[in-house]
């Protein structure tokens, strides 16, 4: 962490500008996780009980089940530490009802204006597999489920509601489910971004109350719509998991899925800035 | 691996090439050559590109100079394809000898020096018959990078270096049935009005058989850095540093302007 701000430090000296952080994102900054800065990482052992809010708004996210907290995996994004949602019962979280975000609680409803990104590790496709809904590695999830009413997950889809593995797997951006009609997840959604196990992805969305645009390292891609029309289902926030099954018991999401950095505005952010956070967390997290 | 994400993201995007402004760094590109570059056409690049359909009639040049290279016959424009090296975009000939070609023509001030690029060998048919990667109006046999007409070989007078590495004897095969940085002493100093890309001249059958992302002409001859500047830029972007030399300056980290 030392040698990484010393470096940035010199950079802006360099340059003779300060090197843009989300922090200049001012007050639409709801939430900033950074894995990186071992500062905000309250360990219990090698397994990590709370992560701290960098933005100033103190939403931490915390896990103090002893059994549930997800391992700090030192070297996981291209040498970079991340959180690691080993099985679905791993995450931290804000354990309130519905946390909201400043003006917003990740609904993608008019007025309800929201940006997520995250730099992941989609894991391995043996995430739980929840009935009508599939399998996921989750990176943020406020939701009762994948292909649930839920509110909101990103994350890489690697099964559909059948259990049969999508080949690829995809990115995607859930913001009302897909019905709980068995493959739906994957036919409403063939348009979600290609990806593949194990691999890393900046990617995230802005929701402007009409309309999403979601990307992959910079990428725009369809997020197609889906008929679930429930926007206002009210659940936790969490790392690597769901606060639910699609109706069913226990958690969705694990699969080894790593979490390096969450950034939420309760804004849509312009071009500008949504490729100013693309280009900060594509440099931090595999530059070089 | 360093650069992962970065590479990932758009080619056009504002902060692929630099990020200064964002905590990363500046990666050295061509265009960092100035006069020096002669020619430079890059697949990845599709603003550079003019499809028909699923064929290329045209590629920019983006030296500066436009040297576009185009084809107006349908039938002998090479396929665009998206992940066709390495995962990554590419021109592809196809895996058979045939007549498609890109070509500049009435090109002045013009007398290039050294070229590199990124390309692969099918190599599901022979390498003979003159398997032509670039050619001009020869003169001597210094005008091509192209096969022996048998064998495993390149003809050329002047050495061909493949991953950075001297192909002392010009042997190609079997090193260049996967991605490749090429590159080869080319020092001319007489106009060469025509630049074919992917065949020798417009001769039958001489084509190119695979596929080639990248072409790179210097009008001078660079230093053995800069020599090593463009290997190593090359290798980053198409994912071939693996190729690089042990030794090779740019094996672990990219060139930074």
């Amino acid at each position: 962490m030392f040698r990484r701000r010393t470096r940035d430090r010199a950079r802006a000296r360099a340059s003779g500008q300060s090197a843009w952080t989300p922090a200049q994102l001012g007050a639409a900054l709801a939430l900033w996780l950074d894995a990186e800065d071992a500062d905000t990482i309250t360990l219990n052992g090698s397994n990590v009980s709370q992560w701290d809010d960098k933005s100033g708004n103190g939403r931490n996210h915390v896990q103090a089940t002893a059994a549930s907290q997800p391992p700090l995996i030192s070297a996981a994004i291209n040498g970079k530490p991340a959180l690691q949602a080993t099985t679905a019962a791993q995450f931290v979280e804000i354990a309130d009802g519905n946390p909201t975000f400043g003006t917003t609680d990740l609904d993608a409803i008019a007025g309800d204006l929201h940006s997520v990104f995250t730099v992941m590790n989609g894991g391995n496709g043996t995430g739980f597999y929840q009935s009508n809904g599939g399998r996921a590695g989750i990176g943020y999830g406020k939701a009762g489920g994948i292909g649930s009413a839920g509110t909101f997950v990103v994350g890489l889809l690697t099964h559909d509601g059948s259990n049969v593995a999508l080949t690829p797997p995809r990115w995607f951006v859930q913001q009302k489910g897909w019905n709980g009609v068995s493959t739906n997840g994957a036919a409403n959604n063939a348009n979600w971004h290609p990806g593949a196990l194990s691999t890393n992805a900046v990617v995230g969305m802005v929701w402007n109350g009409s309309t999403t645009v979601a990307t992959v390292n910079g990428t725009l891609f369809a997020n197609s719509g889906a008929p679930f029309t429930s926007p206002n289902q009210n659940a936790p926030a969490r790392i690597g998991s769901t606060a639910s099954t699609f109706g069913g018991a226990g958690t969705a999401g694990g699969g080894n899925a790593q979490v390096g950095e969450v950034v939420i505005c309760g804004t849509a952010l312009s071009v500008a800035d949504r490729q100013r956070l693309e280009g900060y967390l594509a440099w931090k997290w595999g530059g070089i | 691996m360093a650069l992962e994400l970065v590479n990932n993201l758009p080619y056009d995007h504002p902060y692929r090439w630099d990020g200064t402004a964002v905590g990363g760094q500046k990666l050295w590109r061509p265009d960092e050559l100035g006069a020096s570059l002669a020619l430079w056409l890059d697949a990845e690049d599709t603003a550079s590109i003019t499809l028909n359909g699923s064929t290329v009639s045209q590629w920019d040049d983006k030296s500066g100079n436009d040297r576009h290279v185009s084809q107006a016959t349908a039938a002998a424009q090479p396929s665009y394809q998206t992940t066709g090296l390495n995962g990554k975009p590419a021109l592809a000939w196809g895996a058979v000898a045939n007549s498609k070609f890109l070509k500049a023509t009435a090109v002045t001030n013009y007398s290039p020096k050294r070229f590199f690029g990124v390309a692969d060998y099918d190599g599901s048919d022979p390498f003979s018959n003159f398997v032509t990667v670039f050619s001009h109006d020869v003169v001597v046999s210094q005008d091509f990078l192209r096969s022996n007409n048998t064998g495993t070989s390149w003809v050329n007078v002047n050495p061909v270096f493949q991953n950075g590495s001297s192909a002392s004897t010009l042997v190609a095969l079997p090193e260049i049935s996967n991605p490749f940085v090429f590159s080869t002493d080319y020092e001319q100093t007489a106009n060469r009005p025509n630049i074919w890309i992917g065949s020798d001249r417009a001769i039958t059958d001489r084509s190119w058989k695979g596929n080639i992302s990248e072409v790179i002409a210097l009008s001078v001859v660079p230093t053995a850095e800069i020599k090593q500047q463009i290997e190593g830029y090359l290798a980053w972007k198409w994912g071939l540093t693996a190729n690089l030399p042990v030794s090779h300056p740019y094996k672990t980290t990219p060139p930074t302007a």
